[in-house]
């Protein structure tokens, strides 16, 4: 898909907006008065996940500063070039038990070990989940703990292509110790937690005409004496068809709940369309302010989705393991990261289209959208060089530039310190202490 | 006095003034001449109970029935009627209305009848869970125990990296999963650091409801019930080094079987072990017992898990023929569930090399409609119902979401009667859907379809042969149980509790072992032929286990399994028949104290066949306002001394006192309080006859040569298979079948099979 295509007018159609209500939002702000307080900037984190490592050679841009050039998988984020914060040079040093994928996807958000446990992937140790908490879930405690931020959700956790299995490998979130946060892998679910069970209620009016032809059908067949029940039984037929098409619950809402396409399947073929629906879910939550803070999940370390919308056959984790030499599969995996690039533009491109409710500028100016991977490198399973790639004005982070962090103590921890500072939530440290020296990252 | 009542009786008073005086000239005549039972009835009690004895509403509503003797009516009448002043009718015109009463409506139930044929309801809830299950079992095949070798197949494997499979070192029977390895192995050869065991079979609950099932370990496990291949129902496969409980909670059809698998295994963690409980819908959190698993696995079911409002028991039985918006919601929801179900079920069953989609899709979706419309429906229906539902606009799946759920909110799914009400003309499928009803709570299954297309269901003597092969049916057994349980006053019943200061040793379990110990008894005879009434009310075995043989002083027999039921005869406890299981009567006690009353009630009822009215007035009995040196006895003899509650006390105390030889706990006794107890009483039965009894067993004596007894049990067996008045099947001969159970000449199976078949059949007159 060429984002740059992307008109504003479909982007507002996606989120539930026509044109026709664009003027009227632009224009009034007492619309959004019940729930916006128009004082405080808001502050958003967005955090997407995609497995199985880069090809930094296509990833990272070659020059350091304002004038980077895109290279090939960030070529699709090139239109949002002045709100990038692309950081390098960092690692993840967390160390002690567990393979490089675990560690990569469990210490991703944590900076913390893994406990001793029974999980064993193909090398290190076994270990079991993170000993603490993840910086999303702790940046999102810390907003519901004061009630100007504190939002219904507080966080959102939304998963494309996951599976059931909970282990390390398939869990970026935790709320503590031992407390793995499970995404909402099914859009239908999601809608539902979001936004009630408007979707069912959409499929049991469809059938209500049909439904009542056949109730008259029996009861015409029936002796007088014995329709009373079905006739009462129709008017609660009418009854639900009056009170399904309202949509009560949803009144105040600042946007109208996206509609889902019916009957898409949560299977690998259906991730591009399972994914685009949840992203618009995820930012239709923020518009509606039902949390602040929210992560998207592609699959999970060592997933093995095979992207046949690209005209891949080959699975994801297969694949990454491939030497560079095997030019096909180098080919194969420029192309998958292209497109994870792709979607982040995307989710980007709706933030960047919508206004924020009440306030000056767009969605994107509140909110800092990081996409990040649980490895430097599929085929050597490295965790330096881990991408993180930030964009949005929303924690006040200097954009537009390529970011080369020091050689003193280049620790992923420091970015994580650096998220919880920018929401005014000074830690001194967060995951493992002796891994936060320098304290957080200056990216100002 | 509330006013309205005050203002009865003044009308009341006035109009015997009145009455007086118009008719003053005739009653001071010399010879009068004699009053009419039914002037008398229609000049002081019509007003409560109507002209005809039918009842008034917000008076006395209820039709003015009963199975007093003449004698005990008139004594009644005599000092209680007219309520409002029973000075009004006495000595010879009480005798002369309740002669009038007594022949001309007391003992005519059937007058009062207001329905002769089945009103149209819609299912219950366990006939909509039964019958959604079922027809799901039509794809997924019917889950059926044919091997009954109970406990768990255990394979136990060694391993190597994370849970691995290297080896199976040895496959054993497991019975119970209670296990702590600590740190060694839990088979000698085995490396006690790295190891599996996969357990696999079936659970069998006897009962529905909710079941939580709680797994605790400190290593790795997948648990899944009722699952197969899918997302497990309890995944912990990150140990967390600690001791750690997890449990699920899920709604389970009783007398059905289900999948069962656990997957554990040990990864270098320090130590190993794992349990597994169980909390049944009245029970108590307890390791699962042996007797629920077995080694066979069966195919899942789908079972409706969304939670539906309770149907009306008022009169009862459960009933469909109200609705309201509750019900119509919940179901609409739990149709939405099992559509998505069968929306991916049907669309896996589609293979990409057999042909369009479509056109596999369409034959099994017109399947469904078909079962559950319990018709064979027209070309024209399944176009109008299935095929035209498919577009190119719309995704498969979503097309056959709303198939299934326009099917299971269709009156033609929710209403089984309709078509017994609609038809005039033979139908084979108006008998099958019956038959399925009233034995299984359920559809008609796939062989009953086949034999109607092949015309081989279309007779008597055909449905009669298959009523023989359904009563085999194990849901024709799960049903019985569910009735039992209802018959037995446990249903929705709590595990009764006593003080434990007063029975230390009695606990929540052993009352949950009672409760198995008297449905278990149940089950594993009643089926047998040989198991006729007598054998029911006599009660002439007992199942005890370890923890019943202790409480109750019971020798424990070699080579007794633990965990198991062992059957000993009923006079080795003392028992002198069915009201005297200890789960009968400890459920029928006060928690410090035997509870005459309770029990009284119970045996009148359900032992004697008698009718009991609810009291007029609520009086509860609190021991305290007692002296302590009475007995129960002497309690509630003083309690309920008064001629309005004697009325029913007389019936219901001298059964409640024969029981006063068992302690709260059901345990024997000989003495209360220090002295020996006096079992005797007087007991006037139906028929005006007066008889002392000296024990326990006397009344069972008596029960078997009444008539009462197995009326009273065929018209509640009838009312629960059809969930009708047992009025409304007038062809069903209840008299006769009452008459066959109490001779023994019919067992309790074929007074089911009888009760079904000739309900299915009664107002049809099309076939022959």
């Amino acid at each position: 898909m060429n984002l740059n295509r992307l008109s504003r007018r479909s982007a507002l159609k996606n989120i539930g907006l026509s044109a026709l209500s664009l003027p009227i939002l632009a224009q009034s702000t007492s619309l959004f008065a019940d729930t916006q307080s128009p004082k405080a900037p808001k502050q958003r984190l967005v955090v997407m996940f995609s497995p199985n490592g880069t090809i930094p050679e296509h990833f990272w841009p070659k020059r350091i500063g304002e004038d980077f050039e895109h290279n090939t998988i960030l070529k699709p984020l090139e239109p949002f070039h002045d709100k990038l914060l692309i950081l390098r040079n960092l690692h993840n040093k967390v160390g002690g038990d567990g393979d490089s994928h675990m560690r990569g996807m469990s210490c991703l958000l944590t900076g913390i070990e893994l406990f001793p446990g029974n999980v064993m992937g193909g090398g290190g140790t076994p270990a079991g989940w993170p000993k603490g908490i993840s910086i999303d879930r702790e940046i999102c405690k810390h907003f519901q703990s004061n009630t100007e931020t504190r939002t219904r959700f507080g966080g959102l956790h939304f998963g494309v292509g996951i599976k059931d299995s909970a282990d390390p490998w398939t869990r970026m979130s935790y709320d503590g110790p031992n407390q793995p946060v499970t995404p909402l892998a099914d859009p239908y679910e999601a809608h539902r937690k979001l936004y009630g069970n408007i979707q069912e209620k959409k499929k049991v009016r469809s059938i209500l005409d049909d439904l009542r032809n056949d109730f008259k059908k029996v009861a015409d067949q029936l002796p007088e004496s014995d329709r009373k029940l079905l006739i009462e039984h129709t008017r609660l037929v009418n009854r639900m068809d009056k009170e399904y098409s309202g949509g009560r619950a949803l009144t105040k809402l600042t946007a109208k709940p996206p509609q889902l396409p019916d009957g898409i399947r949560n299977q690998n073929d259906n991730l591009p369309q399972l994914g685009r629906m949840q992203i618009d879910m995820l930012v239709n939550s923020l518009v509606n302010d039902f949390a602040r803070v929210a992560t998207l999940q592609y699959t999970k370390s060592v997933g093995q989705a095979k992207m046949n919308w690209l005209d891949i056959e080959n699975s994801h984790h297969s694949l990454s393991h491939e030497p560079d030499k095997n030019k096909d599969a180098y080919d194969k995996l420029i192309r998958i990261n292209t497109w994870f690039a792709e979607e982040f533009a995307y989710l980007l491109q709706k933030l960047e289209n919508t206004p924020e409710p009440g306030q000056k500028g767009s969605m994107l100016d509140n909110t800092l959208v990081m996409w990040t991977n649980e490895l430097g490198k599929g085929n050597n399973h490295t965790l330096q060089h881990i991408p993180f790639v930030l964009a949005g004005n929303g924690f006040g982070f200097r954009m537009g530039r390529s970011y080369w962090c020091g050689d003193q103590n280049n620790s992923h921890n420091r970015l994580l310190l650096s998220l919880a500072h920018a929401v005014g939530h000074p830690l001194e440290t967060f995951g493992n202490p002796s891994l936060c020296k320098g304290g957080p990252l200056d990216l100002s | 006095m509330p006013k309205a009542k005050r203002e009865t009786i003044l009308f009341h008073l006035l109009r015997t003034v009145f009455w007086i005086i118009v008719s003053g000239n005739h009653w001071l005549s010399a010879t009068p001449k004699p009053v009419k039972g039914k002037d008398i009835f229609l000049k002081h009690c019509a007003e409560c109970h109507g002209n005809r004895g039918e009842g008034v509403d917000d008076e006395y509503s209820k039709p003015l029935i009963g199975d007093w003797p003449r004698d005990k009516l008139t004594q009644y009448i005599e000092e209680t009627m007219p309520d409002y002043d029973p000075a009004l009718v006495k000595g010879q015109e009480a005798e002369t209305v309740s002669h009038y009463i007594y022949n001309t409506f007391y003992q005519k139930p059937g007058l009062f009848a207001k329905t002769t044929k089945p009103e149209l309801a819609h299912l219950t809830n366990r006939q909509y869970r039964q019958s959604v299950a079922d027809l799901f079992a039509q794809f997924e095949g019917k889950p059926k125990i044919t091997n009954p070798r109970h406990g768990l197949v255990g394979k136990y494997f060694n391993t190597e990296g994370m849970n691995k499979r290297k080896s199976i070192h040895t496959e054993k029977i497991d019975s119970v999963i209670d296990f702590n390895y600590s740190n060694k192995s839990p088979l000698k050869g085995m490396n006690p650091n790295k190891f599996s065991i996969y357990w696999e079979g079936s659970i069998l609950p006897r009962e529905s409801g909710w079941y939580e099932f709680f797994v605790k370990s400190p290593n790795g496990f997948e648990f899944r019930i009722n699952q197969k291949n899918s997302s497990p129902t309890i995944e912990q496969k990150v140990s967390t080094g600690m001791l750690h409980e997890t449990s699920a909670k899920l709604y389970l059809l009783g007398g059905r079987p289900y999948p069962f698998s656990l997957n554990y295994f040990k990864f270098d963690d320090p130590k190993a072990s794992i349990e597994l409980r169980w909390k049944t819908p009245i029970g108590k959190k307890e390791i699962i017992p042996a007797d629920y698993f077995y080694t066979q696995v069966v195919p899942p079911s789908f079972v409706i898990q969304q939670k539906l409002p309770p149907d009306d028991a008022s009169h009862g039985y459960e009933r469909g023929t109200q609705v309201d918006g509750t019900w119509d919601e919940a179901i609409t929801y739990a149709a939405l569930d099992a559509a998505k179900y069968a929306s991916s079920k049907i669309m896996r069953l589609a293979k990409p090399n057999n042909g369009e989609e479509k056109q596999q899709i369409i034959p099994i979706v017109e399947n469904f409609v078909r079962f559950a419309f319990r018709e064979k429906l027209s070309e024209e229906e399944l176009t109008q119902y299935v095929r035209l539902k498919f577009s190119e606009q719309e995704p498969h799946n979503t097309t056959i979401e709303k198939i299934v759920l326009f099917t299971l909110k269709s009156p033609r799914f929710l209403y089984p009667e309709w078509q017994t009400l609609a038809k005039k003309e033979p139908d084979p499928y108006v008998i099958a859907s019956r038959l399925a009803l009233y034995f299984w709570d359920s559809i008609p299954d796939q062989r009953m379809h086949k034999l109607i297309e092949s015309n081989n269901l279309h007779k008597k003597i055909h449905f009669e042969k298959q009523a023989k092969i359904m009563l085999k049916d194990s849901r024709t057994k799960a049903k019985f149980t569910e009735f039992m349980i209802a018959w037995l006053d446990m249903k929705n019943k709590e595990l009764p509790r006593l003080d434990h200061k007063k029975f230390p040793n009695f606990s929540a379990l052993l009352a949950l072992d009672l409760r198995r110990s008297l449905l278990q008894w149940v089950e594993n005879n009643v089926w047998e032929k040989s198991f006729k009434w007598n054998s029911f009310l006599g009660m002439d075995k007992v199942y005890v286990n370890a923890r019943i043989a202790e409480f109750y002083g019971i020798q424990y027999p070699k080579n007794q399994k633990k965990e198991e039921f062992w059957e000993i005869d009923s006079s080795i406890i003392g028992r002198e028949g069915l009201h005297t299981h200890p789960y009968v009567l400890v459920s029928h006690s006060y928690p410090d104290e035997s509870s005459p009353i309770h029990r009284g009630i119970f045996t009148s009822r359900k032992i004697l066949g008698r009718m009991l009215r609810p009291p007029t007035e609520a009086v509860s009995f609190e021991n305290s306002e007692f002296d302590p040196s009475w007995t129960m006895r002497r309690k509630v003899e003083e309690l309920t001394k008064s001629a309005n509650c004697m009325s029913c006390h007389d019936l219901i105390n001298p059964t409640g006192f024969l029981l006063e030889g068992y302690d709260a706990a059901g345990k024997k006794r000989s003495k209360i309080l220090g002295q020996p107890i006096d079992l005797r009483v007087n007991y006037l039965d139906s028929d005006g006859s007066k008889r002392s009894f000296e024990k326990a067993g006397d009344l069972i004596d008596h029960a078997l040569q009444s008539s009462m007894p197995p009326k009273s049990f065929v018209y509640e067996l009838l009312k629960y298979l059809a969930k009708q008045p047992s009025e409304s099947f007038v062809k069903v001969a209840t008299s006769n079948l009452s008459k066959s159970l109490k001779n023994n000449h019919l067992s309790i199976p074929d007074l089911y099979m009888k009760l079904c078949y000739q309900a299915a059949f009664n107002g049809i007159n099309w076939i022959k």
